[in-house]
């Protein structure tokens, strides 16, 4: 889900709000009356941080530690001060009032965060294309549906494409050119910046370091156009992929159905109620015999039934009960 | 090392070995706040300065510029570019005129970043919609233009640290507020609104100038202005033009799409609007 913390920011945020201040400017003026200084660095009190642990933890299904009030403070702090808000009790009554869901959409935005990498974790990917391509190039053999792949946590897009990457290489390398327009690959995420890259294809050099590892490294340069300070990603596997907004939050029906849900790394942030919610969309999502791949510290088990853990190769996939 | 804020501050006001910045604004500005603009003088105002008057003509003969025939008088190219444009060329070539060998470690993308984030000012607000004025289509070009010219005065004030603070920028892939506040007391957001406010620029240009990495701060008469120059700063770098030897990986706030009415479905069109802007740029930077 929302993947993008917008670094720079919360970075920023984060000294500010480590500042100190002095003991009896906490409450008493207005975001509007404060220094510029001032309203960047608005504390949670004690009072104010249960009350709002609760509301993330039921909106957004976040379990947050009695510990992380830093983590509202620096991930909130610049919603704070676009809405005007002295404090965070003032903020959460705001909230509340408003009962928006923009605005909700924008606290998990925030308080969300991850990583993203080439064919992260490498070994699911390698049986992926190992194992699931050819297993699904024999069932489209007798069959007329597309197979349909959704990267539900896509952020900046890199999960999405190492998939069409993969799919592309199997296809070519095979002379299979009517599987790859079998397979349709949708990416979703909440973050409008996000997708602005995903769906831009460009990327720097410090996000093309991370992942092209053996036996990845080919793609690199095979998958895409280096132009100047920008690795644009091939058009071929640009085309591959389609990707919208989506909050997890929501229901699923019109997504239609998939043969793979990736989700990966993400319902680490999510409370137990939201992650057994979550499963039984993603089960009712799936066509029969569908595949979820999860984090790899992730499990549906403890949430749903509906699920079996299967290996492909050496990687737990999840495979749909019929 | 930690440095007082107030007295960075002081100093950036009182700072006079930087260039002065071209009174051509100002001067375009007043001429055409009057009734009836006469186009004689404000060819005089170029005219006036010869070296400005040298790269405006090459740059509106140009291949980005040019049409037709060749413009060989100052009069000819308003006539051809219209005064809007005229004056937004105008202040461009005195500026990058003025300061081409000043923007931190890598001038040349300095000023095309710079340039490309001003035109893609007008780029977004074409693309999508918004309620700005006249007037504030042309202030925020004119803090496209600005907007990290604190660069220049943290390099200028601190150069053997800001050296380093760029290296570690460039390590870590990305810049960092942080780190500049950390090593010089301020960010460069801020150096530049001090510069400008010592060059005494309209106030209006400020808040874009000091917010532009994190417009939600801004006052909110101005925030339109600042999340328009923090798209068009991320936008800019997406492509890769961006002011350091790498493209700069950041993000921008969501709000910002929403503000102007703009979609993710027009991400294509946004990109390759934003290209041309950025070869405008770098055409305009690499004549002369």
């Amino acid at each position: 889900m929302n993947i993008v913390t917008n670094d720079l920011c919360v970075r920023w945020l984060i000294r500010l709000v480590k500042k100190k201040r002095s003991p009896d400017d906490t409450h008493t003026a207005s975001a509007k009356a404060r220094t510029d200084d001032e309203r960047m660095t608005i504390k949670i009190t004690d009072q104010d941080f249960p009350p709002l642990q609760e509301y993330i933890q039921q909106q957004c299904g976040i379990v947050l530690r009695d510990t992380q009030q830093y983590l509202l403070e620096s991930r909130l702090q610049h919603l704070l001060s676009m809405h005007q808000c002295g404090t965070f009790g003032e903020f959460l009554r705001l909230v509340k009032e408003k009962n928006s869901p923009v605005l909700r959409e924008k606290i998990v935005n925030a308080m969300t965060t991850n990583e993203t990498f080439w064919f992260r974790d490498s070994h699911p990917w390698q049986n992926f294309a190992a194992h699931l391509l050819p297993q699904w190039e024999k069932e489209l053999q007798n069959s007329l549906h597309k197979k349909r792949i959704w990267s539900a946590a896509a952020s900046m897009g890199h999960e999405a494409y190492s998939m069409a990457m993969l799919i592309d290489d199997f296809c070519g390398s095979r002379h299979k050119c009517a599987m790859k327009n079998s397979v349709e690959i949708l990416g979703t995420d909440i973050s409008t910046s996000a997708l602005y890259v995903a769906i831009s294809g460009n990327y720097d050099e410090m996000a093309m370091s991370r992942g092209f590892t053996p036996p990845f490294d080919g793609y690199r340069r095979t998958c895409f156009k280096q132009t100047g300070k920008v690795w644009e990603i091939s058009s071929h596997i640009k085309k591959m992929v389609v990707f919208k907004q989506f909050n997890l939050q929501n229901s699923f029906i019109t997504l239609d159905k998939f043969d793979l849900i990736c989700l990966r790394n993400v319902i680490i942030y999510f409370s137990d109620e939201f992650k057994r919610a979550l499963f039984k969309k993603i089960a009712q999502t799936l066509n029969p015999g569908g595949y979820l791949l999860l984090g790899a510290s992730e499990t549906p088990i403890r949430y749903t039934r509906r699920f079996r853990s299967v290996k492909l190769g050496d990687s737990v996939y999840y495979q749909l009960k019929e | 090392m930690t440095r007082d804020k107030a007295d960075i501050l002081a100093a950036i006001e009182k700072i006079d070995s930087l260039p002065a910045f071209p009174d051509v604004m100002m001067r375009f500005q007043n001429e055409m706040a009057s009734e009836h603009p006469d186009v004689q003088k404000l060819a005089t105002i170029i005219e006036d300065d010869p070296s400005l008057t040298a790269r405006f003509l090459k740059t509106v003969n140009s291949a980005f510029y040019a049409r037709g025939q060749t413009v060989t008088s100052i009069s000819q190219a308003i006539a051809r570019l219209g005064l809007a444009e005229t004056r937004r060329l105008a202040i461009t070539t005195a500026l990058v005129d003025r300061y081409r060998s000043l923007g931190g470690l890598m001038p040349q993308n300095f000023w095309t970043h710079s340039i490309a984030v001003a035109l893609t000012t007008r780029a977004i607000l074409k693309l999508g919609a918004h309620s700005f004025s006249t007037e504030e289509i042309e202030l925020a070009y004119i803090a496209g233009l600005l907007h990290d010219i604190g660069i220049i005065v943290l390099f200028h004030l601190f150069e053997n640290d800001y050296r380093q603070t760029h290296q570690n920028q460039l390590s870590t892939g990305g810049i960092s507020l942080e780190s500049e506040e950390a090593q010089f007391g301020i960010h460069h957001g801020e150096a530049g609104a001090a510069l400008i406010k010592s060059w005494k620029l309209p106030q209006l240009l400020y808040e874009p100038v000091r917010h532009h990495h994190h417009p939600w701060l801004a006052a909110k008469d101005q925030r339109a202005i600042c999340y328009l120059i923090h798209l068009s700063d991320f936008v800019c770098n997406n492509i890769g033009a961006s002011r350091m030897e790498t493209r700069i990986e950041t993000n921008f706030d969501d709000t910002a799409f929403e503000m102007f009415g703009l979609t993710l479905e027009q991400v294509p069109d946004i990109v390759e609007n934003v290209k041309e802007q950025a070869a405008a740029a770098e055409s305009l930077v690499k004549l002369g």
